[in-house]
């Protein structure tokens, strides 16, 4: 489709910045040569020539400028494009300056040109390195440089496993021109171990100790006319030794090497551990993850720093068997998994059985069934199942009784028999309705009041609560609600609303009068 | 472009520093490093950030600082301030001392409430109630007669008696206890789950508040008691109400479909997108996630509050009054619905427990409306499996005073406020179930054994969700605020 879907503008120009930058060398190049032949003597001939390609240079110049800036906004590029970058817009500012003096006739018009010729020579060449690599220029002047003190030996003689110091010279001269220190393409840098660990966009490019593992010789392993091939078919390619080399490097790298010269270790160094840890698939199960997120499938952590995983379907719509498509890669992680009110298959519940770690399943309220859960068998680690409100076939309880670690089944509204279950799994806790709320298991007496040394007061004369005494509220004058009914002086009193009797009580007096108790004193 | 590199961006970082509320609020970057999980919590972020690179995957997803043992919370909010001495807390020897002055020993000089520091004199007024010794797994919780259903679930339950909090008022007492801060302006207890925990559910928000009017003498219930502070306004309470319409303005106005609806979302959303590059205001990010949870909330809502589904046997077991929208049978209904649907933490106002006077009379109607259903609550969360990791606390903002406020008869009286002592219970998600924890003296005025602060509760709480709650925290106005403020202590005695 064109363009396609995820077009960008800025990623297109920017791609024209190879093309473009060459304009401005040109004119350049081609004003030095006028000012060269032109001579001393004011030519309108030759003002018109330098018309013409100054004002080609004030267009081009920025606008390579700008499709560079827009290029390593995308990023991949290290510290040498910040050179470049600024030299860059230098010359594009520089230009700029030049068209002012011509047009005002300044005598600083030629010393301009020769300036800007002159920047583009480091700015070129800081250019040339980004896309070409450190020693183009001088690799066919002075050979390839060999990787300083490595002997590149077969497999069967590498007898001490190397360093990363004798392989990083393999990795700077086959990988270092697009994954060194002045380019990062795809994000990933080889120059150093913690960044080669690190990796890139696609993941951690070392498994150390683990060679077959590892992205990297993964990559290099691949025939060349994979498109994922490392390096680029076009570029060039390891030997066999230096394959065999990377293999038992990287074979190598998990195994702690005694030193040479042992050394007193006061405080041994702290190890990069998240990233040795880092299984290779945190990649695949990370993008997985995503997707699920994007269903409005939960996928939490079961606690910091942990790779357990609680998935839960509460906001999804999860079809029949899809499951396994959107679980395999977390397969390994998930512990706690809820599929409640969710249709879920036979099938699904197969995968389920798969999930290695899996030890509380949620099947609450499954649409259908019953269920025989024939799925189920072989979930070796589960050992909290909720089944409540799903329709469970009978032959389902020789199931729930083949998981070898169950300890806890929920079974209300099943259609199972909790009293077959617990007596053909006695150490089951099975879980069924709950049971009624318990009776007191003693109650006390009837309540007297007395006070210290006095006898009770007889509980019948207690007992009556006597009527209000008025029909409407003393404090508002709106009719009474019984709701609101005080004692005073042995008569209920009766107000229209919960503060009244609070503003009674603050004091009395005066309202006494249209209850008719008399006055205040 | 990675995260990265958008935070390093100068441009938007400019921009950033022009929107006022960013300038005196807190960077996106800082809340990140320094919240416990905001940015790895909210959604939003998760589906915006790319997630490949390796290595950061937990860190990419939500969680907790340790295993947590419960997933959600029900908060059954007793406001008003029931009376712990007909309720709950058993003092016998005081019906020998009816009408008996209050000693000064026990007082001990306490500030009392302006509506009854001018009393001439403070009459002890024992509970009218029986109490009952119900079975739990000690030797038995004393319970009021006022409250049979849950005192049969003592075996689950787990009575704190020495609470005590620091307000003695009701705005200041339910800010305390919602958010930490008798000030208003913190987020509340919900917001902060909302925060740290993220949604389970994303059709449904993830802290939702429900109100039942009492019977007795109701105290102001302001929006804020359930806001989001200073945390992004999406952590707020969503409040479902009882009647025609559960959340107001969900529905689409006549004429319009849902196809439209989702059209003018689009639109809206590409406008908002454009407007949030140009001023970097964190606002539209939450506004937008809004529409959306809006827009899936139009089809949660209705099938949450449709109760066909639902057994006659269930309908039962929560009493008649559960068949009437509004009561808090209803609302204990749709708590253990929203549980089930994975709701973070529900909250339940039940109004009218202030009673100054005529407490005999009102603390019957308000028990009986919340004793069956609170207990069914139970009952029908254990039954489904939910009980185990759903953490239920009943509390009020405070208790009541020992002695009479107003005239004391032998079958009436009313009691004050009372900030020193009360009880309140916890059930469910790692709770230590069927156990009394502290003890009052013997007028249930002062805590003699194991005091509980509000601070203490909310921290034990914490712990229970998987958060430490000295790092659950957020920065704002150059500080690092927490729901336990500078206080707080896990209580194990709390701990299954």
């Amino acid at each position: 489709m064109f363009p396609p879907e995820n077009f960008d503008l800025a990623t297109a120009l920017g791609h024209l910045h190879p093309l473009v930058l060459h304009l401005p060398i040109g004119l350049f190049a081609g004003l030095a040569f006028l000012l060269l032949v032109g001579g001393r003597k004011e030519k309108p001939g030759l003002r018109r020539a330098h018309g013409a390609l100054v004002f080609l240079l004030v267009v081009t110049t920025p606008l390579a400028a700008v499709t560079g800036w827009l290029l390593v906004e995308k990023g991949g590029y290290g510290e040498a494009a910040d050179w470049h970058q600024w030299l860059g817009i230098g010359t594009a500012a520089l230009s700029l300056l030049l068209a002012l003096a011509f047009l005002l006739r300044a005598k600083l018009y030629a010393p301009l040109v020769w300036l800007g010729l002159l920047l583009l020579f480091p700015t070129g060449h800081l250019g040339a390195v980004l896309t070409h690599g450190e020693r183009f220029l001088l690799d066919p002047w002075f050979g390839e440089e060999q990787p300083e003190g490595t002997e590149i030996v077969p497999s069967t003689a590498v007898q001490t496993p190397p360093v990363f110091d004798e392989v990083q010279p393999v990795l700077d001269r086959l990988c270092g021109r697009c994954h060194g220190e002045g380019r990062q393409r795809g994000g990933l840098a080889l120059h150093t171990l913690a960044l080669a660990e690190a990796g890139g966009d696609s993941g951690p490019a070392l498994r150390l100790g683990d060679p077959e593992g590892s992205t990297l010789l993964q990559r290099v392993l691949l025939p060349l006319e994979d498109a994922a091939h490392m390096p680029p078919a076009d570029k060039p390619q390891p030997t066999v030794e230096e394959v065999e080399l990377l293999r038992a490097w990287i074979a190598a790298e998990a195994v702690p090497r005694a030193t040479e010269e042992p050394e007193v270790v006061l405080a041994p160094e702290p190890e990069p551990e998240e990233a040795r840890v880092t299984p290779p698939d945190a990649a695949e199960a990370a993008a997985a993850a995503a997707a699920l997120r994007e269903r409005l499938v939960h996928v939490q952590a079961h606690a910091e720093g942990e790779t357990d995983l609680w998935v839960d379907f509460a906001s999804a719509s999860l079809t029949a068997g899809e499951l396994e498509g959107l679980l395999q890669p977390l397969a390994a992680r998930i512990v706690e998994l809820s599929l409640a009110r969710q249709p879920v298959g036979e099938e699904d519940l197969a995968f389920v059985a798969s999930l290695p770690r899996l030890e509380r399943l949620d099947l609450r309220a499954l649409p259908g069934g019953p269920h025989p859960l024939s799925g189920l068998r072989g979930a070796e680690e589960v050992r909290r199942l909720n089944l409540a409100g799903t329709s469970i076939d009978p032959s389902a309880v020789e199931i729930i009784g083949s998981l070898p670690r169950l300890d806890r089944v929920y079974v209300w509204e099943t259609g199972l028999d909790a009293e077959a279950l617990r007596h053909a799994q006695p150490e089951l806790d099975v879980h069924a309705a709950s049971r009624p709320p318990d009776e007191a298991v003693e109650v006390e007496g009837e309540v007297i009041f007395t006070r210290v040394g006095e006898a009770p007061l007889d509980p019948a004369a207690v007992a009556a609560t006597p009527q209000p005494i008025n029909t409407t509220c003393p404090v508002t004058g709106s009719p009474i609600d019984s709701r609101y009914v005080v004692l005073f002086e042995g008569r209920a009193i009766a107000f229209c609303c919960p503060n009244c009797p609070k503003a009674f009580w603050e004091d009395p007096a005066p309202f006494l009068a249209g209850l008719g108790l008399g006055g205040g004193d | 472009m990675s995260d990265e590199t958008t935070k390093n961006d100068p441009l938007r970082e400019r921009g950033l520093l022009l929107t006022r509320r960013r300038f005196f609020g807190v960077t996106a970057g800082a809340a990140a490093s320094t919240g416990a999980l905001l940015g790895r919590a909210s959604l939003a972020s998760l589906i915006a950030s790319p997630p490949a690179r390796a290595g950061e995957l937990t860190s990419a997803l939500p969680a907790t600082h340790l295993p947590a043992k419960a997933k959600r919370v029900i908060y059954l909010h007793m406001e008003g301030g029931p009376s712990h001495l007909d309720l709950w807390d058993y003092k016998p020897a005081l019906r020998r001392r009816f009408d008996e002055d209050l000693p000064d020993s026990i007082r001990q000089g306490q500030r009392l409430t302006g509506m009854t520091s001018g009393q001439s004199r403070f009459p002890v007024a024992p509970s009218m109630f029986r109490f009952g010794r119900y079975p739990n797994r000690q030797d038995g919780a004393w319970v009021s007669e006022l409250m049979p259903f849950t005192g049969g679930m003592a075996r689950e339950l787990c009575f704190v008696r020495s609470m005590h909090t620091d307000a003695i008022n009701h705005e200041p007492a339910i800010t305390f206890f919602q958010t930490g801060h008798q000030q208003p302006g913190r987020p509340s207890f919900g917001a902060w789950c909302s925060y740290g925990l993220g949604n389970a559910n994303d059709n449904l928000p993830a802290f939702v508040v429900l109100i039942s009017q009492g019977f007795g003498n109701t105290q102001a219930l302001s929006e804020r008691f359930w806001g989001s502070g200073f945390l992004d306004g999406r952590h707020a309470g969503c409040k479902i109400r009882g009647g025609e319409s559960p959340v107001l303005y969900l529905e689409n106005p006549g004429g319009v479909a849902r196809e439209d609806r989702r059209r003018m979302l689009d639109l809206v959303e590409e406008l908002n997108a454009a407007e949030a590059e140009r001023s970097f205001d964190p606002e539209i990010a939450t506004r937008l996630a809004q529409y959306e949870m809006a827009y899936r909330m139009q089809l949660s809502v209705p099938e949450l509050t449709d109760l066909s589904d639902e057994s006659e046997a269930t309908l039962e077991m929560y009493g008649p009054e559960v068949r009437k929208a509004g009561t808090f049978a209803r609302n204990c209904l749709l708590a253990r619905r929203l549980a089930e649907r994975g709701v973070r933490f529900i909250q339940l106002f039940m109004r009218g427990w202030d009673a100054h006077g005529n407490l005999p009379a009102e603390i019957r109607k308000q028990a009986a409306a919340v004793d069956q259903p609170q207990a069914a609550l139970l009952r029908d969360l254990a039954q489904r499996g939910l009980l185990e990791d759903t953490l239920v606390l009943w509390a009020g903002e405070f208790g009541r005073t020992v002695y009479s406020q107003g005239t004391l008869t032998n079958t009436n009286y009313g009691r004050d406020h009372h900030p020193r002592a009360f009880s309140v219970w916890l059930a469910g998600g790692g709770v230590r179930p069927g156990v009394v924890h502290g003890a009052t003296d013997d007028y249930g005025y002062n805590i003699v054994a194991d005091p509980v602060s509000v601070h203490d509760l909310h921290a034990t709480m914490l712990h229970l969700l998987g958060f430490d709650h000295e790092r659950l925290v957020y920065r704002h106005q150059g500080r690092d605020f927490r729901l336990t403020d500078v206080a707080g202590r896990v209580v194990p005695e709390l701990l299954a």
